[in-house]
């Protein structure tokens, strides 16, 4: 038995011994094979990836050996196995930037302050004047969130190497660090100056700013002279930022070269991945104007149509069209001024439209123009002319509101069932239909007509003769017609339906925002008691409304008006 | 008669709880509102009302009587609000006992004086805005009334941003030629005049002879940023030219440093004056000296010290919070080197990693005075021009709520100091 465990220790030993002599030996193509097959093996068996690691650590294969072990070792939770492999690669390589940060992030992994200062100082001597050890060590004295560690290490380092521009980027992260905006700000700007390529390291440092230091980033990212990788980084922040309106002007002042072009395309992508058709809509546009091109304009126009601004996108798609071919004209542009045209509610324009290109388009594509068609009807509250499409077309949505229109609720409530929750058009009558059991309504029907008509006046009416009918409903329809008089300015007429709605509805969910409108038409009449007094009774009585936070904000400006506190 | 007696006697405390309901106001992350919970307590006191500061539990939480009253505010402001009835009342006080807690009497509404020229831009003044916010009402006061001896009105006085030594915090080196600025000496050098001093240095060293009385005759004096350090200053430089040429037309006494009776001082001793014009620093009592680039200490965090509720109930109450790791942030005085501090001055914050405090306190006569460095708790690199914090945005603000707790912290029942 002891003979048995000397033979296993002598050949344990002896494989230790020659495991590096065959790892010297081994040529380029072995040394990736062991590591290709170590990749593998890291997931599945990670151990056994280490021994191959451990043979592949000569020659070529070293750097990636070594890096293989750092996240083997890591996930073993044997990070400090790695040092002595390090020392060894150092040895053979006392210049290799990858091997020294190997050491660098082990050594801060392990917590071992002194070994690690040493190990920095170590890397200076060996390559004196470059800046890659100061800026791996105040990378990992950021991370660790050692800010101004890292800071006092850059401050020294600056004095130390050939450039001190080198640290212009890692200083600006710790000043981003810090929470100095107004100083990362304006290092950023510096650092982007020779490496604009760093601008997306730059909108994730500074997107984290708030409230009053984003107008020092501002300040810096907008001064003059004007620096277009600054003003790329400021639009993409007014983004992050969620001020779209903002983000496009900070292009304002910038060359239109063919760069600028690049960085507003770059932008107006990032706009649409982020939903902000404003800030899309004046980039796509400001391209078209520059380029001519086509694909930009309808870009344009769909912004514009998904901004609510239908005459802008029918100006840009007319102006598509006339410079694409008949066929993508009729593809294209055509669909876009369509839905323009019944988005502004020019249902006859849209026919015509129609009308103009039938002979020239396939069936499917006529079945799609007939679609947009159809809303462009129903949109202008005209049943008559909607219902042959409707029926033909056979949509949920449409079936819907034109039975809405036609004041049958039964057949509403029927096709709502299976209908998209997004179309915006039938919110209201879901929220009716919802809370009243009627099955036919001419008067509901009569009312929603006009309001699609923008029938104010008729509106109001059928609501009013409505409201007692509906049951449960009531405040809602009191509601619609107290919005549609706060909406024309007539606070005379308003406020007594809201007060309506507040003292004979008060548990209804309008009951929070007759409140708070009743208030909003005290303040603009200068009486600051009544808007107290509404304010506070929603605060009061609804306290975990969704509008509180927004009455607390108002009550402030009332209590100011008031002069109390 | 006697089982009469006994059944009337056990109504009656069966009956107690039913009137002795109270609210607890928590401190900690269940509070959506916690600037606002001051006011709320500042209310009550104000009614008449008895209160209580239950100190460490749950960050510091208030213990105030079920008033309508109460209720309606706590509504209104949003304010989170837990009704205790005697039973769990009975359970805080047992769970209150048996730790580093303790349960301090609130007695009355401080009267609040705010020390602030009559044009104070919006940016200047963090309390102020605390106050607006919280509502807690305060009365401005400025040098007239300062001079007149209008302090004794008022037990808890607040400085901002004032520079006592006379020379406009240095400003005159970048913004000489702001419109802002030369109004704001304008204004300062005839107000010195109309109340009969020579110069603006002599006008602010006289205030801040008057409050080093206040205080000493048993006033509150919370100060912040600038006013710290240049009323410390003042008080200590009260017989020696210690202001620049361009505050009052002689340069300062070369022997300033040695001149200086810091026995006289609040908090500081043996601090250094910053004899250049052109340099934008009044001492080395601040530690990070943002208006000087090449002294600059970047900012860190800082961190409030624990303290015995029941052996140290002052420095406790002055130090209550949800956090005990704060961001730091600048003011023109941001902190204040450890090495220039009297040995009595308490620490009840320091700044992580350095020989610096940001947050301390002491007594001084039958007074006390606390002093916080910085500006603005939520504005950490405050500029001038700035718009002034919407405390609306962080109404869980740690950092203010050390403001506010200077505010009631004269309102507590006093108890000496038992270590």
């Amino acid at each position: 038995m002891i003979r048995a465990q000397t033979l296993a220790l002598t050949a344990s030993l002896v494989l230790a011994v020659t495991g590096p002599l065959r790892a010297q030996e081994l040529g380029t193509a072995a040394a990736d094979s062991l590591v290709l097959r170590a990749l593998d093996l890291e997931d599945s068996k990670p151990r056994d990836a280490a021994v191959l690691y451990r043979r592949a650590l000569s020659g070529t294969g070293m750097i990636p050996a070594l890096l293989g072990l750092e996240r083997v070792y890591t996930n073993l939770g044997m990070i400090d196995s790695l040092l002595p492999l390090v020392r060894s690669a150092i040895r053979a390589e006392p210049r290799s930037g990858v091997v020294r940060s190997v050491q660098l992030r082990t050594l801060s992994a392990l917590q071992r302050d002194d070994e690690l200062t040493a190990a920095v100082r170590d890397w200076v001597r060996a390559v004196p004047g470059e800046a890659a050890p100061f800026k791996e060590y105040a990378r990992l004295l950021l991370e660790s969130g050692r800010s101004a560690a890292a800071d006092s290490v850059l401050t020294v380092a600056s004095r130390m190497v050939r450039d001190p521009r080198d640290f212009s980027a890692e200083l600006a992260q710790v000043a981003a660090a810090q929470r100095m905006w107004h100083e990362a700000s304006r290092r950023w700007r510096e650092t982007l100056t020779h490496t604009p390529q760093l601008y997306q390291a730059a909108i994730f440092a500074l997107s984290l700013a708030t409230g009053v230091a984003r107008d020092s980033v501002r300040t810096n990212l907008l001064a003059e002279p004007t620096w277009l990788p600054a003003r790329r980084v400021l639009a993409s922040l007014e983004l992050i930022w969620s001020q779209p309106r903002q983000a496009w002007l900070a292009f304002s002042g910038v060359t239109a070269d063919a760069d600028a072009v690049a960085a507003w395309k770059e932008f107006a992508e990032e706009a649409d991945a982020r939903s902000m058709p404003v800030a899309s809509r004046d980039a796509w546009a400001a391209i078209y104007r520059k380029t001519g091109e086509a694909t930009s304009a309808l870009r344009a126009a769909d912004a514009a149509l998904a901004s609510g601004e239908a005459a802008t996108a029918l100006q840009l798609a007319s102006a598509a069209q006339a410079t694409l071919s008949p066929q993508l004209g009729l593809r294209d542009a055509v669909p876009l001024r369509l839905r323009s045209l019944a988005a502004m509610g020019r249902a006859a324009a849209a026919l015509a439209l129609v009308d103009s290109v039938r002979p020239k388009v396939v069936p499917i594509q006529l079945q799609l123009l007939e679609r947009e068609l159809m809303w462009a009807w129903l949109r202008v509250g005209d049943a008559a002319r909607a219902r042959p499409l409707v029926v033909r077309l056979d949509e949920d949505e449409a079936t819907a509101l034109l039975a809405i229109y036609d004041g049958d609720l039964d057949k509403a409530r029927a096709a709502l069932r299976n209908a998209d929750a997004s179309n915006t058009l039938l919110l209201s009558p879901r929220a009716l239909l919802s809370r009243t059991t009627l099955p036919m309504s001419p008067t509901i029907g009569a009312a929603f007509t006009a309001l699609a008509r923008r029938d104010t006046a008729a509106a109001l009416t059928q609501l009013m003769n409505t409201a007692p009918d509906v049951g449960d409903a009531a405040p809602l329809v009191l509601a619609m017609a107290a919005r549609l008089l706060t909406a024309s300015g007539n606070d005379a007429r308003a406020v007594p339906l809201w007060t309506r709605i507040v003292t004979e509805y008060s548990t209804s969910p309008e009951a929070p925002e007759g409140d708070l409108e009743w208030a909003r038409a005290a303040l603009r009449a200068r009486d600051g008691g009544t808007a107290i007094a509404r304010l506070e009774h929603l605060l009061l009585t609804y306290p975990t409304s969704a509008l509180a936070p927004q009455a607390r904000r108002e009550l402030e400006s009332a209590r100011r008006m008031a002069g109390t506190s | 008669m006697g089982r009469w007696f006994r059944a009337m006697a056990f109504l009656l405390i069966a009956a107690a709880p039913l009137a002795a309901q109270h609210l607890l106001v928590p401190m900690d992350d269940a509070q959506r509102n916690h600037l606002k919970a001051y006011g709320l307590t500042y209310s009550a006191l104000q009614r008449t009302e008895k209160a209580e500061w239950l100190l460490n539990f749950r960050g510091g939480a208030f213990l105030l009587l079920d008033t309508p009253a109460t209720r309606r505010r706590a509504g209104i402001d949003g304010v989170s609000v837990i009704p205790t009835d005697a039973g769990a009342l009975a359970a805080i006080r047992t769970e209150m006992a048996g730790g580093n807690f303790d349960a301090v009497p609130l007695e009355r509404a401080p009267k609040v004086a705010i020390y602030s020229p009559p044009s104070a831009n919006p940016w200047d003044d963090a309390v102020t805005i605390a106050l607006d916010y919280a509502g807690i009402p305060y009365t401005k006061v400025w040098d007239p009334e300062v001079i007149a001896g209008d302090l004794s009105k008022y037990e808890w006085l607040h400085l901002h941003h004032e520079d006592f030594t006379g020379q406009y915090n240095k400003f005159y080196i970048s913004y000489r030629g702001s419109p802002w600025f030369i109004n704001q000496v304008n204004r300062t050098v005839a107000q010195a005049k109309q109340l009969g001093f020579s110069n603006v240095p002599a006008l602010k060293k006289a205030v801040a002879e008057k409050m080093r009385l206040y205080v000493e005759n048993g006033g509150f004096l919370f100060a912040m940023c600038g006013a710290t350090e240049t009323l410390e200053l003042a008080i200590a430089g009260a017989n020696v030219d210690i202001s620049s040429g361009f505050a009052d037309g002689t340069p300062m006494d070369a022997d300033a440093d040695q001149k200086m009776e810091w026995s006289r001082a609040f908090a500081v001793q043996n601090a250094h004056l910053e004899p250049s014009p052109l340099i934008n620093s009044m001492s080395d009592i601040d530690g990070h000296q943002v208006n000087v680039p090449g002294r600059r200490r970047a900012l860190g965090t800082f961190s409030l010290f624990a303290f015995s509720a029941k052996l140290d109930p002052v420095p406790t109450m002055l130090t209550q919070n949800h956090r005990s790791v704060l961001s730091d942030y600048y003011g023109v005085t941001t902190s204040f080197t450890k090495s220039t501090l009297k040995p009595g001055t308490r620490v009840l914050a320091y700044e992580d990693g350095m020989p610096l405090a940001k947050y301390i306190h002491g007594s001084y006569g039958k007074g006390a005075w606390t002093f916080l460095g910085g500006h603005d708790p939520e504005d950490p690199q405050h500029e001038v021009g700035a718009a002034p914090t919407d405390l609306s945005l962080y109404p869980s603000s740690p950092g203010y709520r050390l403001i506010l707790n200077n505010v009631l912290f004269p309102a507590a029942q006093k108890k000496p100091r038992k270590t």
